[in-house]
């Protein structure tokens, strides 16, 4: 996913960097030698991973089901203590810290969303705030921008209760209440697991752009390779023990697939879901004598492109910039492009 | 969407051009009494009238009108209740900490013997042990100790099935969000579990009503000494005319702690 090139900066490992990584408000999480093996139990859920997650990124937990994802994110608030392992957050060690204290300062978001049901919505939204004992006037315009931030109208959710409200609402709540006070680190857990795919796709878009303006340090666990790829600026493929089969950007998931297990996580259509990745303006784009009837913008991606030409039947499509043509894309290009990646993506 | 009418905390004022957001308001915000509440105190007035209008015509020996008039019979009622009330609020204060120990992980171990204690309390023939303590001590204390022993499992019991059906996602957010043990236990499990606690008080409130007149031998007072005296010199009409009134307290009674369940009840379940 290639920003605007001005903004396009080559860092160690084609690591990419959004706007979120300038942001401060984010802190690391350093996660080394972390096991947690449960009473009981031979073989440990989570088995020395190590892990560092960057300020101001998203780190996409993705792996099959009790690889031990939910188990090594709620290490990090300390709803699970490990059984060997530190956790650094912004350099410090969180077994030295308050646990109570700790959580009010991380966003927490899990599939069963777990709004209170005798709390109205904007007493959910405020729980973090007053457990921090801000002032009154304070936690309720707090509330009110949050519903608003989430997309849902504060003077006609404020005062329903949690039941009044559909599973996609919900879960926007939900987002809001984690984000009230303002954490720098957020742990997501699921959290568009139970909506429908059309609202789990407008969410994720809306989350994606909330971010953008937050820059929040967030973990992000889903089974979804998907939703790993579209949300992750970086993602960790794990398998059983929580072991990284693989950590890195998407792009370079997609590209090179560290091994067998990796591969069939991503399952098919590896070629096509890269496409995703790459911008339209990233091609040489032809000259623009031949006008198509149809237009992609600079900023689509290659695969809403081959999509257009695909369904309309078309070779090549004009590219324009500002509603402006600027050249032309082929079928070929692409074809091209998807046989002979772009060595470095942000060269 | 919604209508600019004048706001009015804590009141509500339908009005004909109620929009569906007003509508909504109405619904969430249900109160606590409803018309249906009234068809148990009116079908005990009902039969408690009739009883009356019957006796009244009746011609009373003096063993009979002695009990049955109206200044004894208040004040057997009011011991009654004062009695049984009691020992509700005994079990309460016993058996909901009971229940909150034996559902915390901590404690959690000593679910089984709590609840072997409670079932004994239950199990032990009640009758038998009220004469037996009647031989050592007599008055208030014995009987509500004796029965409070007797109904502890009821609240108990619901306590722990309360506790433990509050959901688990909002227990981990709770907890997620920075809310200390003490806080998620008052603040999000114990309102959660209202319904279910107040469902084992009232069975408990029932169960002492109609067990009280079982300890009419210790004098602790109520409809037990009228009850039995005129099972003893027989004088049917009597004991029918008690055993009803026994009866519709514990309906009444049952009444009003519904009502009460429900205000104790967060707005948000109800
Ligand atoms: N409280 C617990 N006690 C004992 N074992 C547990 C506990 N919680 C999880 N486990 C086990 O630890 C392993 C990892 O569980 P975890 O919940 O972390 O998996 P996950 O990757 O989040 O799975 P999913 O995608 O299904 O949510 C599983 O084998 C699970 O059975
Ligand atoms: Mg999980």
């Amino acid at each position: 996913m290639p920003e605007n090139p001005t903004t396009v900066e080559p860092t160690e490992t084609g690591k990419q960097t959004g706007p979120a990584a300038h942001d401060a408000r984010g802190v690391p999480i350093v996660l080394s030698e972390l096991t947690k093996t449960y009473p009981g139990q031979a073989k440990p859920a989570v088995d020395a991973v190590s892990m560092e997650i960057p300020a101001g990124e998203i780190v996409v937990l993705v792996g099959p089901s009790g690889c031990g994802k939910t188990t090594t994110m709620r290490m990090v608030n300390r709803l699970i203590e490990p059984t060997s392992g530190t956790i650094t957050i912004g350099g410090d060690d969180v077994t030295h810290l308050d646990d109570v204290q700790l959580r009010r300062r991380i966003g927490y978001v899990i599939q069963q969303i777990g709004l209170i049901p005798h709390l109205s919505i904007a007493q959910n939204v405020a729980l973090v705030p007053k457990l921090l004992k801000w002032d009154k006037a304070r936690i309720r315009s707090r509330v009110d921008e949050m519903l608003t931030t989430v997309g849902l109208d504060p003077d006609d959710y404020r005062d329903r209760y949690p039941r009044q409200l559909s599973g996609g609402q919900q879960q926007r709540v939900g987002v809001a209440r984690a984000l009230a006070a303002d954490p720098p680190i957020m742990l997501m857990d699921e959290p568009f697991g139970a909506v429908d795919p059309i609202t789990r796709s407008r969410l994720q878009d809306e989350f994606l752009s909330l971010q953008q303006q937050l820059g929040k340090t967030i973990v992000f666990v889903t089974h979804d390779f998907d939703e790993a790829l579209k949300l992750g600026d970086r993602i960790a493929v794990l398998r059983e023990g929580s072991k990284i089969a693989q950590y890195d950007t998407p792009e370079q998931i997609l590209a090179h697939p560290a091994d067998e297990f990796v591969e069939s996580f991503i399952g098919e259509g590896a070629a096509l879901k890269r496409l995703n990745f790459e911008r339209v303006d990233s091609l040489p784009l032809q000259d623009d004598s031949v006008q198509t009837r149809e237009t992609v913008d600079v900023s689509s991606t290659l695969h809403a492109a081959l999509d257009l030409m695909v369904g309309k039947g078309l070779r090549q499509v004009t590219v324009a910039r500002d509603g402006r043509p600027v050249g032309m894309v082929r079928v070929d290009d692409i074809l091209d492009r998807v046989n002979r990646p772009a060595e470095d993506p942000t060269a | 969407m919604s209508v600019e009418t004048p706001v009015q905390p804590d009141t509500e004022t339908p009005t004909q051009d109620e929009t569906l957001a007003v509508d909504f308001k109405s619904s969430h915000r249900r109160n606590v009494l409803a018309w249906r509440d009234l068809v148990t105190p009116a079908l005990v007035a009902l039969v408690l009238v009739g009883l009356y209008v019957d006796i009244s015509r009746r011609d009373l020996d003096t063993i009979e009108s002695n009990v049955l008039n109206r200044e004894s019979l208040t004040d057997a009622t009011l011991q009654h209740i004062y009695v049984s009330v009691s020992i509700a609020v005994l079990v309460m204060l016993v058996a909901v900490p009971a229940g909150i120990l034996v559902t915390r992980r901590r404690t959690r171990r000593l679910a089984p013997a709590v609840l072997a204690v409670a079932n004994v309390g239950q199990a032990a023939p009640s009758l038998g042990l009220l004469a037996l303590v009647g031989i050592y001590a007599i008055g208030f204390w014995p009987v509500v100790l004796i029965l409070t022993a007797y109904s502890a499992l009821s609240v108990l019991r619901n306590t722990i099935v309360g506790l433990e059906g509050v959901d688990r996602g909002v227990l981990d957010a709770a907890r997620g969000m920075g809310m200390s043990a003490a806080a998620v236990l008052m603040r999000v499990e114990l309102p959660l579990a209202v319904p279910v606690i107040g469902a084992g008080a009232r069975t408990a409130l029932v169960l002492a009503v109609g067990t009280v007149p079982l300890g009419y031998a210790l004098d602790a007072g109520g409809l037990g000494l009228p009850l039995f005296g005129a099972i003893k010199t027989n004088r049917p009409v009597v004991t029918f005319t008690i055993a009803v009134m026994i009866a519709a307290l514990a309906l009444l009674m049952d009444w009003a702690a519904g009502i009460l369940q429900r205000a104790a009840t967060p707005k948000g379940i109800r």
